[in-house]
Protein backbone atom coordinates (compact mmCIF):
# COMPACT_ATOMS: atom_id res chain seq x y z
CA UNK A 1 0.00 0.00 0.00
CA UNK A 2 1.28 3.62 -0.93
CA UNK A 3 0.36 5.39 2.18
CA UNK A 4 0.99 8.77 0.39
CA UNK A 5 -1.65 7.89 -1.75
CA UNK A 6 -4.11 11.09 -1.95
CA UNK A 7 -7.00 8.32 -2.35
CA UNK A 8 -5.75 6.26 0.09
CA UNK A 9 -5.48 9.09 2.77
CA UNK A 10 -9.17 10.58 1.53
CA UNK A 11 -10.45 6.65 1.72
CA UNK A 12 -8.71 6.62 5.86
CA UNK A 13 -9.92 10.34 6.36
CA UNK A 14 -13.53 9.27 5.74
CA UNK A 15 -13.90 5.62 7.16
CA UNK A 16 -14.05 4.18 3.99
CA UNK A 17 -10.48 1.88 4.03
CA UNK A 18 -11.33 -2.08 5.39
CA UNK A 19 -10.34 -3.46 8.36
CA UNK A 20 -6.83 -4.56 7.45
CA UNK A 21 -5.82 -1.99 5.07
CA UNK A 22 -7.10 0.25 8.25
CA UNK A 23 -5.27 -1.04 10.48
CA UNK A 24 -1.98 -0.88 8.25
CA UNK A 25 -2.54 2.26 7.93
CA UNK A 26 -2.63 3.39 11.13
CA UNK A 27 0.10 1.13 12.08
CA UNK A 28 2.62 3.72 9.40
CA UNK A 29 0.43 7.02 10.83
CA UNK A 30 1.26 6.25 14.58
CA UNK A 31 5.45 6.04 13.19
CA UNK A 32 5.50 8.28 10.48
CA UNK A 33 5.44 11.92 11.08
CA UNK A 34 5.28 12.90 7.36
CA UNK A 35 2.33 11.03 6.96
CA UNK A 36 0.62 12.64 10.10
CA UNK A 37 1.35 15.44 8.69
CA UNK A 38 -0.15 14.53 5.28
CA UNK A 39 -3.48 13.39 6.64
CA UNK A 40 -3.37 16.23 9.19
CA UNK A 41 -3.46 18.80 6.17
CA UNK A 42 -6.05 16.98 4.24
CA UNK A 43 -8.35 16.83 7.57
CA UNK A 44 -8.30 20.75 7.78
CA UNK A 45 -8.93 21.19 4.15
CA UNK A 46 -12.01 19.23 4.24
CA UNK A 47 -13.22 20.79 7.82
CA UNK A 48 -12.14 24.14 5.24
CA UNK A 49 -14.67 23.24 2.69
CA UNK A 50 -17.61 22.22 5.35
CA UNK A 51 -16.86 25.30 6.80
CA UNK A 52 -17.04 27.28 3.15
CA UNK A 53 -20.66 24.81 3.00
CA UNK A 54 -21.58 26.39 6.37
CA UNK A 55 -20.75 29.96 5.48
CA UNK A 56 -23.08 29.98 2.26
CA UNK A 57 -26.10 28.57 3.89
CA UNK A 58 -25.44 31.69 6.42
CA UNK A 59 -25.36 33.50 3.99
CA UNK A 60 -28.51 32.02 2.23
CA UNK A 61 -30.56 32.66 5.60
CA UNK A 62 -29.52 36.70 5.45
CA UNK A 63 -30.63 36.86 2.32
CA UNK A 64 -34.47 35.21 2.84
CA UNK A 65 -35.20 36.65 6.00
CA UNK A 66 -35.53 40.10 6.37
CA UNK A 67 -33.93 40.94 9.52
CA UNK A 68 -32.40 44.26 10.18
CA UNK A 69 -29.26 42.78 12.12
CA UNK A 70 -27.18 40.79 9.58
CA UNK A 71 -25.38 38.66 10.48
CA UNK A 72 -21.82 39.05 9.44
CA UNK A 73 -20.88 35.74 7.74
CA UNK A 74 -17.54 36.07 6.76
CA UNK A 75 -15.52 36.02 10.16
CA UNK A 76 -17.00 32.35 11.10
CA UNK A 77 -13.65 31.58 12.38
CA UNK A 78 -12.27 34.59 13.17
CA UNK A 79 -13.98 35.24 16.38
CA UNK A 80 -13.56 32.61 17.28
CA UNK A 81 -10.22 32.38 17.04
CA UNK A 82 -9.40 35.22 18.43
CA UNK A 83 -10.59 33.65 21.70
CA UNK A 84 -8.25 30.65 20.48
CA UNK A 85 -5.28 32.73 20.03
CA UNK A 86 -5.04 34.23 23.32
CA UNK A 87 -6.40 31.32 25.53
CA UNK A 88 -5.61 28.34 23.97
CA UNK A 89 -5.07 26.47 27.06
CA UNK A 90 -7.19 28.42 29.26
CA UNK A 91 -10.25 28.02 26.57
CA UNK A 92 -9.87 23.90 26.40
CA UNK A 93 -10.16 24.05 30.19
CA UNK A 94 -13.25 26.24 29.87
CA UNK A 95 -14.76 24.16 27.22
CA UNK A 96 -14.97 21.27 30.10
CA UNK A 97 -15.72 23.45 32.51
CA UNK A 98 -18.90 24.56 30.70
CA UNK A 99 -19.24 21.06 29.97
CA UNK A 100 -19.07 20.30 33.45
CA UNK A 101 -21.61 22.46 34.66
CA UNK A 102 -23.73 21.47 31.98
CA UNK A 103 -23.63 17.80 32.76
CA UNK A 104 -24.24 18.43 36.70
CA UNK A 105 -27.70 20.62 35.49
CA UNK A 106 -28.38 17.52 32.83
CA UNK A 107 -28.11 15.34 35.99
CA UNK A 108 -29.89 17.77 38.14
CA UNK A 109 -32.77 17.60 35.79
CA UNK A 110 -32.83 14.26 35.86
CA UNK A 111 -32.82 13.76 39.87
CA UNK A 112 -35.58 16.64 40.12
CA UNK A 113 -37.43 15.16 37.76
CA UNK A 114 -37.77 11.68 38.85
CA UNK A 115 -39.13 13.00 42.46
CA UNK A 116 -41.23 14.82 41.00
CA UNK A 117 -43.16 12.70 38.76
CA UNK A 118 -42.43 8.91 39.79
CA UNK A 119 -45.59 7.59 39.01
CA UNK A 120 -44.88 8.60 35.57
CA UNK A 121 -43.48 5.73 33.09
CA UNK A 122 -40.69 7.33 30.99
CA UNK A 123 -39.71 5.97 27.49
CA UNK A 124 -35.81 4.78 28.73
CA UNK A 125 -34.53 6.65 25.44
CA UNK A 126 -35.51 9.75 27.06
CA UNK A 127 -34.29 8.59 30.74
CA UNK A 128 -30.68 7.77 28.73
CA UNK A 129 -30.63 11.30 27.34
CA UNK A 130 -30.84 13.21 30.09
CA UNK A 131 -28.40 11.32 31.52
CA UNK A 132 -26.09 10.50 29.32
CA UNK A 133 -23.41 13.41 28.65
CA UNK A 134 -21.52 12.24 24.89
CA UNK A 135 -18.78 14.97 26.27
CA UNK A 136 -18.62 14.42 29.93
CA UNK A 137 -16.70 16.55 32.14
CA UNK A 138 -15.38 13.88 34.03
CA UNK A 139 -13.98 12.14 30.69
CA UNK A 140 -12.29 14.85 30.00
CA UNK A 141 -10.41 15.83 33.30
CA UNK A 142 -9.59 12.76 33.63
CA UNK A 143 -8.04 12.10 29.67
CA UNK A 144 -5.31 13.95 30.78
CA UNK A 145 -4.38 12.17 33.85
CA UNK A 146 -5.13 8.67 31.89
CA UNK A 147 -2.64 9.62 28.89
CA UNK A 148 -0.02 10.87 31.58
CA UNK A 149 -0.25 8.13 34.23
CA UNK A 150 -1.66 4.89 33.35
CA UNK A 151 0.23 4.48 29.56
CA UNK A 152 3.23 2.59 30.88
CA UNK A 153 6.30 0.74 29.65
CA UNK A 154 5.49 -3.09 29.22
CA UNK A 155 9.36 -3.91 30.35
CA UNK A 156 11.13 -7.01 29.53
CA UNK A 157 13.04 -10.03 30.32
CA UNK A 158 16.29 -9.28 29.27
CA UNK A 159 19.12 -12.24 28.49
CA UNK A 160 21.96 -12.15 30.39
CA UNK A 161 24.02 -9.47 28.14
CA UNK A 162 20.82 -7.41 28.48
CA UNK A 163 21.01 -7.17 24.34
CA UNK A 164 17.64 -9.76 23.66
CA UNK A 165 14.62 -9.75 25.22
CA UNK A 166 11.19 -11.57 25.31
CA UNK A 167 8.26 -10.38 23.41
CA UNK A 168 5.28 -11.92 23.10
CA UNK A 169 7.42 -15.35 23.12
CA UNK A 170 9.47 -14.39 20.77
CA UNK A 171 13.14 -13.29 21.22
CA UNK A 172 13.98 -9.59 19.62
CA UNK A 173 16.65 -7.15 20.11
CA UNK A 174 16.29 -4.55 22.80
CA UNK A 175 16.15 -2.18 19.94
CA UNK A 176 13.10 -3.99 17.74
CA UNK A 177 11.52 -4.20 21.37
CA UNK A 178 11.88 -0.31 22.11
CA UNK A 179 10.23 0.01 18.73
CA UNK A 180 7.82 -1.57 18.89
CA UNK A 181 7.00 -0.59 22.51
CA UNK A 182 6.89 2.66 21.10
CA UNK A 183 4.56 2.03 18.16
CA UNK A 184 1.82 0.67 21.19
CA UNK A 185 2.19 3.79 22.81
CA UNK A 186 2.19 5.70 19.93
CA UNK A 187 -1.39 3.76 18.90
CA UNK A 188 -2.77 3.87 22.25
CA UNK A 189 -2.12 7.88 22.42
CA UNK A 190 -3.74 8.61 19.10
CA UNK A 191 -7.00 6.72 19.59
CA UNK A 192 -7.44 8.88 22.83
CA UNK A 193 -6.49 12.01 21.19
CA UNK A 194 -9.29 11.14 18.85
CA UNK A 195 -11.50 10.76 21.34
CA UNK A 196 -10.78 13.93 23.44
CA UNK A 197 -11.33 15.61 19.71
CA UNK A 198 -14.33 13.73 19.84
CA UNK A 199 -13.53 11.64 16.46
CA UNK A 200 -15.36 9.00 17.27
CA UNK A 201 -15.28 6.60 14.28
CA UNK A 202 -11.54 7.36 14.08
CA UNK A 203 -10.82 7.17 17.30
CA UNK A 204 -13.30 3.74 17.33
CA UNK A 205 -10.60 1.98 14.40
CA UNK A 206 -7.71 2.50 16.51
CA UNK A 207 -8.37 1.45 19.84
CA UNK A 208 -10.44 -1.44 18.74
CA UNK A 209 -6.99 -2.13 16.80
CA UNK A 210 -5.28 -1.53 19.69
CA UNK A 211 -7.34 -4.11 21.99
CA UNK A 212 -6.93 -7.15 19.37
CA UNK A 213 -3.18 -6.34 19.46
CA UNK A 214 -2.30 -5.53 22.79
CA UNK A 215 -3.83 -7.01 25.81
CA UNK A 216 -0.47 -6.30 28.10
CA UNK A 217 -0.21 -4.27 29.62
CA UNK A 218 -3.17 -4.44 31.39
CA UNK A 219 -3.93 -1.10 32.16
CA UNK A 220 -3.45 0.10 29.14
CA UNK A 221 -5.65 -2.90 27.76
CA UNK A 222 -8.44 -1.07 30.15
CA UNK A 223 -8.28 2.19 29.56
CA UNK A 224 -8.41 1.50 25.85
CA UNK A 225 -11.38 -1.07 26.30
CA UNK A 226 -12.85 1.89 28.26
CA UNK A 227 -12.56 4.57 25.58
CA UNK A 228 -13.84 2.23 22.98
CA UNK A 229 -16.86 1.37 24.53
CA UNK A 230 -17.36 5.53 24.82
CA UNK A 231 -17.28 5.91 21.74
CA UNK A 232 -19.79 3.29 20.54
CA UNK A 233 -21.95 4.86 23.04
CA UNK A 234 -21.47 8.05 21.37
CA UNK A 235 -22.30 6.93 18.35
CA UNK A 236 -25.77 5.65 19.97
CA UNK A 237 -24.42 1.67 19.60
CA UNK A 238 -25.21 1.13 22.94
CA UNK A 239 -25.48 -2.93 22.16
CA UNK A 240 -21.71 -2.79 21.09
CA UNK A 241 -21.19 -0.26 23.65
CA UNK A 242 -22.73 -2.47 26.90
CA UNK A 243 -20.49 -5.43 25.20
CA UNK A 244 -17.64 -3.34 25.42
CA UNK A 245 -18.39 -1.82 29.04
CA UNK A 246 -18.77 -5.25 30.50
CA UNK A 247 -15.03 -6.77 28.88
CA UNK A 248 -14.06 -3.41 30.48
CA UNK A 249 -16.01 -3.89 34.42
CA UNK A 250 -14.08 -7.35 33.89
CA UNK A 251 -10.99 -6.38 33.41
CA UNK A 252 -8.87 -4.95 36.37
CA UNK A 253 -8.20 -1.60 36.18
CA UNK A 254 -6.71 0.33 38.82
CA UNK A 255 -7.92 4.01 37.89
CA UNK A 256 -11.54 3.68 40.31
CA UNK A 257 -12.90 6.84 38.43
CA UNK A 258 -13.29 4.94 35.03
CA UNK A 259 -14.48 2.03 36.73
CA UNK A 260 -17.22 4.17 38.77
CA UNK A 261 -18.07 6.07 35.32
CA UNK A 262 -18.01 2.53 33.23
CA UNK A 263 -20.97 1.15 35.78
CA UNK A 264 -22.57 4.28 35.51
CA UNK A 265 -22.32 4.14 31.83
CA UNK A 266 -23.39 0.61 31.73
CA UNK A 267 -26.52 1.16 33.78
CA UNK A 268 -27.73 4.02 31.23
CA UNK A 269 -26.81 1.71 28.30
CA UNK A 270 -29.02 -0.86 29.68
CA UNK A 271 -31.77 1.26 29.77
CA UNK A 272 -32.04 1.31 25.74
CA UNK A 273 -31.11 -2.95 26.02
CA UNK A 274 -32.73 -4.26 28.59
CA UNK A 275 -34.55 -2.32 31.68
CA UNK A 276 -34.81 -4.92 33.70
CA UNK A 277 -31.24 -5.19 34.05
CA UNK A 278 -30.99 -1.69 34.18
CA UNK A 279 -32.93 -1.75 37.08
CA UNK A 280 -30.70 -4.36 38.70
CA UNK A 281 -27.87 -2.12 38.77
CA UNK A 282 -29.22 0.60 39.48
CA UNK A 283 -29.99 -0.87 42.68
CA UNK A 284 -26.82 -2.31 43.17
CA UNK A 285 -25.16 1.54 42.35
CA UNK A 286 -27.83 2.98 45.04
CA UNK A 287 -27.21 0.63 47.57
CA UNK A 288 -23.37 0.91 47.23
CA UNK A 289 -22.75 3.64 49.77
CA UNK A 290 -19.49 4.27 48.29
CA UNK A 291 -20.84 4.83 44.82
CA UNK A 292 -20.05 7.47 43.24
CA UNK A 293 -23.16 7.58 41.44
CA UNK A 294 -25.50 6.74 44.58
CA UNK A 295 -27.56 9.83 44.57
CA UNK A 296 -27.82 9.43 40.71
CA UNK A 297 -29.48 5.69 41.21
CA UNK A 298 -31.19 5.93 43.76
CA UNK A 299 -32.78 9.05 41.39
CA UNK A 300 -33.28 6.79 38.99
CA UNK A 301 -35.06 4.20 40.54
CA UNK A 302 -37.72 6.23 41.09
CA UNK A 303 -38.70 5.80 36.89
CA UNK A 304 -38.96 1.47 37.33
CA UNK A 305 -41.30 2.19 40.34
CA UNK B 1 -47.07 32.72 3.99
CA UNK B 2 -49.03 29.65 4.97
CA UNK B 3 -48.49 29.66 8.57
CA UNK B 4 -49.70 26.01 8.92
CA UNK B 5 -46.41 23.85 8.06
CA UNK B 6 -46.63 20.33 9.71
CA UNK B 7 -43.99 19.26 11.82
CA UNK B 8 -42.88 16.78 8.59
CA UNK B 9 -43.11 19.75 6.23
CA UNK B 10 -40.84 21.80 8.68
CA UNK B 11 -37.95 18.98 8.66
CA UNK B 12 -38.62 18.01 5.39
CA UNK B 13 -38.27 21.80 4.08
CA UNK B 14 -35.36 22.39 6.05
CA UNK B 15 -33.54 19.04 5.52
CA UNK B 16 -33.97 20.45 1.52
CA UNK B 17 -33.24 23.98 2.44
CA UNK B 18 -36.28 25.48 1.10
CA UNK B 19 -36.39 29.23 1.14
CA UNK B 20 -40.05 29.64 2.58
CA UNK B 21 -39.78 27.37 5.14
CA UNK B 22 -36.65 28.46 6.38
CA UNK B 23 -38.02 31.58 6.76
CA UNK B 24 -40.86 30.46 8.28
CA UNK B 25 -38.58 28.54 10.80
CA UNK B 26 -36.88 31.64 11.46
CA UNK B 27 -40.03 34.37 11.84
CA UNK B 28 -41.77 32.36 13.75
CA UNK B 29 -39.21 30.73 16.34
CA UNK B 30 -37.00 33.70 16.45
CA UNK B 31 -38.64 35.18 19.27
CA UNK B 32 -37.46 32.02 21.83
CA UNK B 33 -33.81 33.43 20.86
CA UNK B 34 -34.45 36.62 22.30
CA UNK B 35 -36.63 35.96 25.10
CA UNK B 36 -33.97 33.68 26.16
CA UNK B 37 -30.62 36.08 25.64
CA UNK B 38 -32.16 39.47 26.63
CA UNK B 39 -33.34 38.06 29.95
CA UNK B 40 -30.27 36.59 30.35
CA UNK B 41 -27.96 39.52 29.69
CA UNK B 42 -27.77 39.30 26.38
CA UNK B 43 -28.35 42.16 23.62
CA UNK B 44 -30.94 42.15 20.47
CA UNK B 45 -27.63 41.86 18.52
CA UNK B 46 -26.37 38.81 20.14
CA UNK B 47 -29.79 37.35 20.22
CA UNK B 48 -29.84 37.27 16.52
CA UNK B 49 -26.36 36.02 16.43
CA UNK B 50 -27.07 33.16 18.35
CA UNK B 51 -30.21 32.32 16.57
CA UNK B 52 -28.61 32.32 13.12
CA UNK B 53 -25.98 30.01 14.28
CA UNK B 54 -28.68 27.78 15.51
CA UNK B 55 -30.62 27.90 12.71
CA UNK B 56 -27.17 26.71 11.11
CA UNK B 57 -26.99 23.75 13.47
CA UNK B 58 -30.39 22.44 13.57
CA UNK B 59 -30.70 22.59 9.78
CA UNK B 60 -27.03 20.29 9.25
CA UNK B 61 -28.46 18.29 12.34
CA UNK B 62 -31.18 17.31 10.75
CA UNK B 63 -29.64 16.81 7.15
CA UNK B 64 -27.33 15.03 9.20
CA UNK B 65 -29.87 12.49 10.70
CA UNK B 66 -28.11 13.76 14.63
CA UNK B 67 -32.39 15.04 15.22
CA UNK B 68 -33.83 12.36 14.93
CA UNK B 69 -37.20 13.54 15.22
CA UNK B 70 -38.11 12.29 19.20
CA UNK B 71 -39.06 15.60 19.95
CA UNK B 72 -40.54 18.62 18.03
CA UNK B 73 -38.43 21.07 16.11
CA UNK B 74 -38.70 24.01 17.67
CA UNK B 75 -37.89 22.28 21.19
CA UNK B 76 -34.80 21.07 19.92
CA UNK B 77 -34.26 24.24 18.51
CA UNK B 78 -34.48 25.72 21.99
CA UNK B 79 -31.81 23.27 23.22
CA UNK B 80 -29.59 24.36 20.61
CA UNK B 81 -30.42 28.22 21.80
CA UNK B 82 -29.99 27.79 25.46
CA UNK B 83 -26.55 25.51 24.68
CA UNK B 84 -25.50 27.92 22.43
CA UNK B 85 -26.25 31.21 25.01
CA UNK B 86 -24.90 29.16 28.06
CA UNK B 87 -21.54 28.72 25.96
CA UNK B 88 -21.36 32.46 25.26
CA UNK B 89 -21.94 33.23 29.02
CA UNK B 90 -19.24 31.20 30.27
CA UNK B 91 -17.14 32.33 27.31
CA UNK B 92 -17.36 35.66 28.70
CA UNK B 93 -17.41 35.20 32.12
CA UNK B 94 -21.35 36.40 32.10
CA UNK B 95 -23.58 34.67 34.21
CA UNK B 96 -27.96 33.54 34.01
CA UNK B 97 -30.49 35.54 35.58
CA UNK B 98 -32.63 32.64 35.49
CA UNK B 99 -30.82 29.13 36.14
CA UNK B 100 -34.15 27.40 36.15
CA UNK B 101 -35.02 28.23 32.70
CA UNK B 102 -31.99 25.84 31.61
CA UNK B 103 -31.96 22.89 33.21
CA UNK B 104 -33.45 20.80 29.95
CA UNK B 105 -30.69 21.27 27.52
CA UNK B 106 -29.84 18.62 25.16
CA UNK B 107 -26.05 17.99 24.98
CA UNK B 108 -26.70 15.71 21.90
CA UNK B 109 -27.00 19.39 20.00
CA UNK B 110 -23.23 19.67 19.96
CA UNK B 111 -22.01 20.23 16.49
CA UNK B 112 -18.72 18.32 15.26
CA UNK B 113 -17.64 21.59 13.16
CA UNK B 114 -17.45 23.93 15.78
CA UNK B 115 -15.55 21.21 17.84
CA UNK B 116 -12.86 20.89 14.88
CA UNK B 117 -12.97 24.88 14.43
CA UNK B 118 -10.59 25.03 17.67
CA UNK B 119 -7.99 22.70 15.90
CA UNK B 120 -7.27 25.32 13.25
CA UNK B 121 -5.10 28.65 13.95
CA UNK B 122 -6.26 31.76 12.57
CA UNK B 123 -3.67 32.34 10.09
CA UNK B 124 -4.02 28.62 8.30
CA UNK B 125 -7.67 29.19 8.51
CA UNK B 126 -7.37 32.11 6.50
CA UNK B 127 -5.09 30.32 3.82
CA UNK B 128 -7.33 27.24 3.80
CA UNK B 129 -10.55 30.12 2.97
CA UNK B 130 -8.66 31.96 0.25
CA UNK B 131 -7.96 28.62 -1.07
CA UNK B 132 -11.10 27.58 -1.83
CA UNK B 133 -12.35 30.89 -2.75
CA UNK B 134 -9.77 30.78 -5.61
CA UNK B 135 -11.06 26.99 -6.46
CA UNK B 136 -12.83 26.65 -9.44
CA UNK B 137 -16.80 26.54 -9.31
CA UNK B 138 -17.60 23.00 -9.78
CA UNK B 139 -14.80 22.33 -7.98
CA UNK B 140 -16.24 23.71 -5.26
CA UNK B 141 -19.37 22.91 -5.41
CA UNK B 142 -18.64 19.40 -5.77
CA UNK B 143 -16.72 19.03 -2.70
CA UNK B 144 -19.47 20.97 -0.67
CA UNK B 145 -21.90 18.85 -1.74
CA UNK B 146 -19.55 16.10 -0.67
CA UNK B 147 -18.01 17.11 2.53
CA UNK B 148 -20.41 19.72 3.57
CA UNK B 149 -23.70 18.06 2.75
CA UNK B 150 -22.94 14.75 2.74
CA UNK B 151 -24.48 13.68 -0.38
CA UNK B 152 -23.63 10.31 -2.10
CA UNK B 153 -21.65 10.36 -5.02
CA UNK B 154 -24.33 8.95 -6.84
CA UNK B 155 -26.40 11.69 -6.03
CA UNK B 156 -23.95 14.38 -6.66
CA UNK B 157 -23.23 12.77 -10.53
CA UNK B 158 -27.33 13.56 -11.03
CA UNK B 159 -27.12 16.99 -9.64
CA UNK B 160 -24.47 18.38 -11.59
CA UNK B 161 -25.17 15.65 -14.92
CA UNK B 162 -21.88 13.96 -14.47
CA UNK B 163 -21.65 9.86 -14.34
CA UNK B 164 -20.74 8.26 -10.93
CA UNK B 165 -17.40 7.35 -11.82
CA UNK B 166 -16.28 10.22 -13.10
CA UNK B 167 -17.68 12.23 -9.98
CA UNK B 168 -15.04 9.78 -8.48
CA UNK B 169 -12.20 10.85 -10.32
CA UNK B 170 -13.46 14.63 -10.51
CA UNK B 171 -13.52 14.44 -6.30
CA UNK B 172 -10.00 13.20 -6.19
CA UNK B 173 -8.80 16.02 -9.01
CA UNK B 174 -10.40 18.55 -7.05
CA UNK B 175 -9.23 17.31 -4.06
CA UNK B 176 -5.61 17.82 -5.30
CA UNK B 177 -6.03 21.48 -7.19
CA UNK B 178 -7.17 22.46 -3.79
CA UNK B 179 -4.47 21.49 -1.97
CA UNK B 180 -2.19 22.59 -4.37
CA UNK B 181 -3.75 26.07 -3.72
CA UNK B 182 -3.07 26.10 0.43
CA UNK B 183 0.35 24.99 -0.49
CA UNK B 184 1.08 27.71 -2.68
CA UNK B 185 -1.09 30.48 -0.02
CA UNK B 186 1.29 28.86 2.55
CA UNK B 187 4.76 29.47 0.77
Amino acid sequence: MNFFDEEIILDYLEGNLDGDDSKLFEAELASNEKLSDQVESYRNIILAVRLGGRKKLSQKINSITDNNLKIDTTNFKKSKTIHMNTEKKNSRINIWTIAAGLAFLVIGYGVGKSLKGSQEKVDPKEMFSNNYDPSSSRTASILTDVAKENISSRGADTDDKGKKVMYRGEEITKEEFDKREKLRRDTLMQGLKLFEQSKWGDSKVVLHSYTENHKEPVQDYAVALYYLAKTSLNQELYGVAVENLELFLSTPCENQLLVKDAEWERALCYLIVNENKSKVLFENMAGDNTHAYQDEAKSMLAYFD
Amino acid sequence: MNNNFSENDLIDGLREGRDEIIKYAYDTFKSRAYKIVLSNNGSEHEAESIFHDALIVLIENIRDQKFKGDSLVSTYLTGIIKFKWLNELKKNGRHLNTKEDFPEINLVVNNAIDEELSIIEEKQWQQLELSIEKLKDDCRKLLQLYYYKNEKLKNIAQMMDYTESFVRVKKLRCMSALKSLVEKNIL
